[in-house]
């Protein structure tokens, strides 16, 4: 089934997974403009990717725009204010493919389309497989989401909540990072993509880190995402904990993660971005995940 | 994951039960004279080197749980983590105004120590004299313009008013609303100085003097640490003082808001918690012995540490067979009964070389246990002496049937060694595969480095351990010949050695009379899969940039001639 929408907003990336899916993209939602935000540090990986998109989007009469900015987060957070927050977004109908999005840019550009009054929806296309070798390195600081930083309670000890799929190397730094009193992992099900095996070993070496660690299933290919289970974790544990959240395994989870910070603005989002990628990350394309992002969560974070 | 108790947990002290921390603790009168006192102090230390510990013990939560004298109030410990969800906010940055980045900074971080004051008062009974103390609550109102909730105690109604006001200003913040965050801010003198001088017009603690004991302050903004630095500058510190435990101290800045810099002698003293020295009469020698002892206490154990961790039998008749031979061989050259000192020194240093190189060419490794060797592993860090501990204990219990766990008395020296062997193995591991995923700011490129670098400065101890006539034991090195270049290649990748605990920095006396430099020793716990002999010597090899850098790009290190190569300094501290 194929349905219109005014416009489509991508992250550039040099995987297979990303000029196919656009093209999947174009033929679903017609888009009658598409979006690309280009990291200006990996122009050139994903200039091939690039050309194949724009060069698709005009034989489909779409108009193509690119969002050039440099890996920095005050510098891509000020790029999405300022063009999302114009009045040519309000109320559009618009899509967002996450496949190849930092977790960053999907949290500020669903918060700030929301605010634009934006009807939402979201794509993610899996690959058709991982490389075995390493996927991330050379991880920087983490550090909390601006505006998703959460509301601290004075005096309460941090639980880190972490949503992990295989690219967790980024977990040991969070936990070394934010020292928590306790940590909460939530751990993909399923043994696609040798999770059970990862999963095992990710566990030992947390435990070096952290005794006091609590796992929880989550399936972040659901059509929640995951989110009744994180809620189901997080709820009891907002009276007495700070709850710093990082979604580091499957995209969808991220945003079951922002449907969680939006019902309990008390939890903070934090990120911790890699600035090496495996060229050979994923290959092929496989299944496509889409959402409708509900309006009224945000409201509710107004209302706050 | 076991549930048991194991006496030698090794977590941040932040995550251990008060009681637990005034259980264990071994107060060193060298850092408590500092800390009960009305000084600014700078306690430096890597991490695990006990910072939070020393805090949090100093603190009035643990204290009094030694039941103190209620009349005992003239220091009043305020523990204040800084390594906080609040701590990390930065929306300061979306504001261009710097201005108001200092103040949303300041602000914040006087929130968190007015709430720790509040709380770590709160909770003294009402014989303190604060509990239901009405003047104080309408005090507080009147300084503060606080509607303090009625009916709970005055201490309870600040922090009900702290937190409703963090969690005001974190909304507005979140939401970029800045003027009305501007208007309600708080400041060290609109908040903590009034606090505290109310707090000092009730009756018992109008003398006390408050001891704001900041925890990982290098987790501070840049914004609060120079807030925090100016704050160190106020000259009267009758009514408080600050305490701040700081990882590095030479990556901490110590400027002030208004461009100056806090000086150390003048402003602040500095404490440095690490330490150098392992062996058993040395300072840390002596405070591991007490540590493991109280730890063992606590699950009804009253042997010594020595006991407890036992040295294998054969690997100790071994080292006193060679001791025997060497003195033999000193008394041959130096036969004259004046060379007694000389005949000494030679047993010190090549009693034990003779055990290593005899047994050189057998393919296993030698035995590591007796709680010598566990402090020697430590490279004088607590959490490091703790560690080994931790997982042969929770060997003994995994081998263990339930009903024996509580009868664990020993722990067997073949299990020490195992152990030890195997945390070896383990740090190998992760620091060749897992470094770069683990530390931030470490490319591949560093990691493969610092892992060719200590690769090959084992390879060097080794050769030396086995070949050298001049301190074949030395397992630390100094750096000379240091360029421009280096400083830009190598000086990153030492610090990033230091970050990842691979590496710890130290000062001694340099050859130059009277001036001190820098000399690194790699973490023990690296060695004993390399065969080396983890307590080393007094010594360190000094080694040129060059040829460090080359080290690390996977040259081995030329074989120079050892008196070259050697700087033999001995510490009379350790003699």
């Amino acid at each position: 089934m194929t349905m219109n929408s005014d416009a489509l907003v991508c992250v550039a990336g040099w995987e297979e997974r990303f000029a196919a899916g656009l093209k999947l993209d174009v033929d679903r939602f017609h888009p009658a403009e598409i979006v690309m935000i280009v990291f200006q540090e990996f122009k050139e990986e994903t200039q091939a990717n690039r050309l194949a998109v724009v060069s698709y989007a005009a034989e489909n009469g779409i108009v193509c725009r690119e969002l050039s900015v440099r890996r920095e987060p005050r510098e891509v957070w000020d790029t999405l204010r300022s063009d999302f927050t114009n009045s040519a977004w309000f109320q559009k109908r618009v899509v967002l493919d996450i496949s190849t999005m930092p977790r960053e840019v999907i949290w500020w550009s669903l918060s700030f389309l929301l605010e634009a009054g934006c009807e939402l929806r979201y794509v993610y296309h899996r690959p058709q497989s991982y490389s075995s070798e390493w996927l991330t390195r050379d991880t920087a600081r983490p550090r909390l989401v601006y505006q998703h930083s959460g509301i601290a309670k004075l005096g309460k000890p941090t639980a880190l909540l972490l949503l992990n799929g295989f690219d967790t190397e980024r977990a040991e730094q969070m936990i070394q990072f934010f020292e928590p009193r306790l940590l909460l992992v939530g751990l993909q099900h399923g043994k696609q993509f040798g999770n059970e095996e990862r999963n095992l070993k990710r566990g030992e070496r947390f435990g070096e880190l952290i005794r006091n660690i609590k796992t929880f299933e989550i399936d972040a290919y659901s059509t929640d995402h995951g989110f009744s289970a994180i809620v189901e974790q997080v709820k009891p544990l907002l009276p007495d904990y700070n709850i710093i959240a990082a979604s580091l395994g499957p995209k969808t989870s991220a945003i079951a993660m922002f449907r969680v910070i939006t019902e309990f603005p008390e939890v903070a989002l934090a990120y911790a971005p890699s600035r090496q990628f495996n060229i050979g990350y994923s290959s092929g394309i496989g299944d496509s995940i889409e959402g409708l992002v509900e309006a009224r969560l945000l409201d509710r974070e107004v209302q706050n | 994951m076991s549930t048991y108790k194991n006496p030698f947990e090794y977590e941040q002290a932040t995550t251990l039960s008060l009681d637990f921390v005034n259980t264990v603790f071994i107060e060193d009168y060298n850092f408590t004279r500092f800390i009960q006192s009305t000084r600014n102090v700078f306690l430096v230390g890597e991490r695990g080197s006990g910072k939070s510990m020393t805090l949090l013990y100093n603190s009035l939560a643990v204290r009094r749980l030694k039941d103190i004298d209620a009349s005992d109030l003239s220091f009043v410990g305020i523990y204040v983590p800084c390594n906080t969800a609040l701590t990390h906010k930065r929306e300061y940055e979306l504001f261009e105004d710097i201005g108001f980045r200092q103040v949303v900074s300041e602000h914040f971080m006087v929130l968190g120590i007015a709430h720790a004051i509040a709380e770590g008062l709160a909770s003294l009974p009402d014989t303190y004299g604060l509990a239901s103390n009405a003047g104080l609550a309408e005090e507080l109102t009147y300084l503060l313009g606080a509607n303090l909730l009625g009916g709970v105690q005055p201490l309870t109604a600040l922090m009900l008013f702290l937190d409703r006001e963090a969690s005001k200003s974190q909304r507005s913040l979140n939401s970029l609303q800045h003027e009305e965050f501007r208007l309600s801010a708080f400041t060290f003198s609109s908040l903590i100085q009034p606090l505290i001088s109310s707090i000092r017009r009730v009756e018992k603690f109008k003398l006390s003097h408050f001891l704001l004991l900041i925890d990982d302050a290098h987790d501070l903004n840049p914004y609060q640490k120079q807030t925090l630095n100016s704050w160190l500058a106020y000259r009267d510190r009758s009514s408080f003082s600050f305490k701040i435990a700081v990882a590095d101290s030479q990556t901490y800045s110590y400027k002030t808001i208004s461009g100056g810099t806090i000086l150390e002698g003048h402003d602040f003293l500095t404490v440095d918690l690490q330490k150098p020295f392992q062996n058993a009469s040395s300072d840390f020698g002596k405070m591991a012995k007490g540590i493991i002892e109280k730890r063992l206490v606590t699950i009804g154990v009253q042997a010594t540490a020595e006991e407890f961790f036992p040295g294998s039998v054969d690997f100790e008749r071994e080292i006193e067979r060679c001791r025997e031979a060497t003195r033999a061989d000193a008394l041959v050259r130096y036969p004259n009964p004046e060379d007694a000192k000389k005949r000494t020194d030679y047993v010190y240093k090549y009693g034990r070389v003779r055990y290593f190189r005899e047994r050189a060419s057998k393919a296993n490794l030698p035995p590591y246990s007796g709680f010598d060797t566990i402090t020697h592993v430590s490279t004088g860090v607590i959490r490091n002496l703790l560690m080994p501990c931790y997982w042969m204990y929770d060997a003994m219990i995994s081998g263990a049937d339930h009903a024996s766990e509580k009868s664990i008395r020993v722990i067997p020296s073949n299990i020490q060694s195992e152990v030890i062997i195997e945390r070896s193995e383990k740090l190998w591991e992760w620091l060749e595969h897992h470094l770069v995923s683990s530390l931030d700011n470490c490319t591949l490129e560093d990691s493969q480095h610092l892992f060719n670098l200590f690769s090959r400065l084992g390879d060097l101890f080794r050769h030396r351990l086995l070949n050298a006539n001049a301190e074949p034991r030395a397992i630390a090195f100094s750096i000379s010949g240091m360029t421009k270049d280096h400083d830009k290649t190598l000086r990153p990748l030492l610090n990033i050695g230091r970050r990842a605990q691979l590496l710890y920095f130290r000062s001694g006396p340099a050859k130059d009379e009277g001036r001190r430099e820098t000399y690194y020793v790699p973490n023990r716990m690296l060695w004993p899969i390399r065969g080396l002999d983890v307590v080393g010597q007094h010594a360190r090899v000094s080694l040129k940039a060059a040829d460090v850098w080359n080290a690390a790009l996977g040259d081995t290190f030329p074989n120079v001639a050892p008196d070259e190569n050697v700087q033999g300094v001995l510490f009379d501290d350790e003699q």
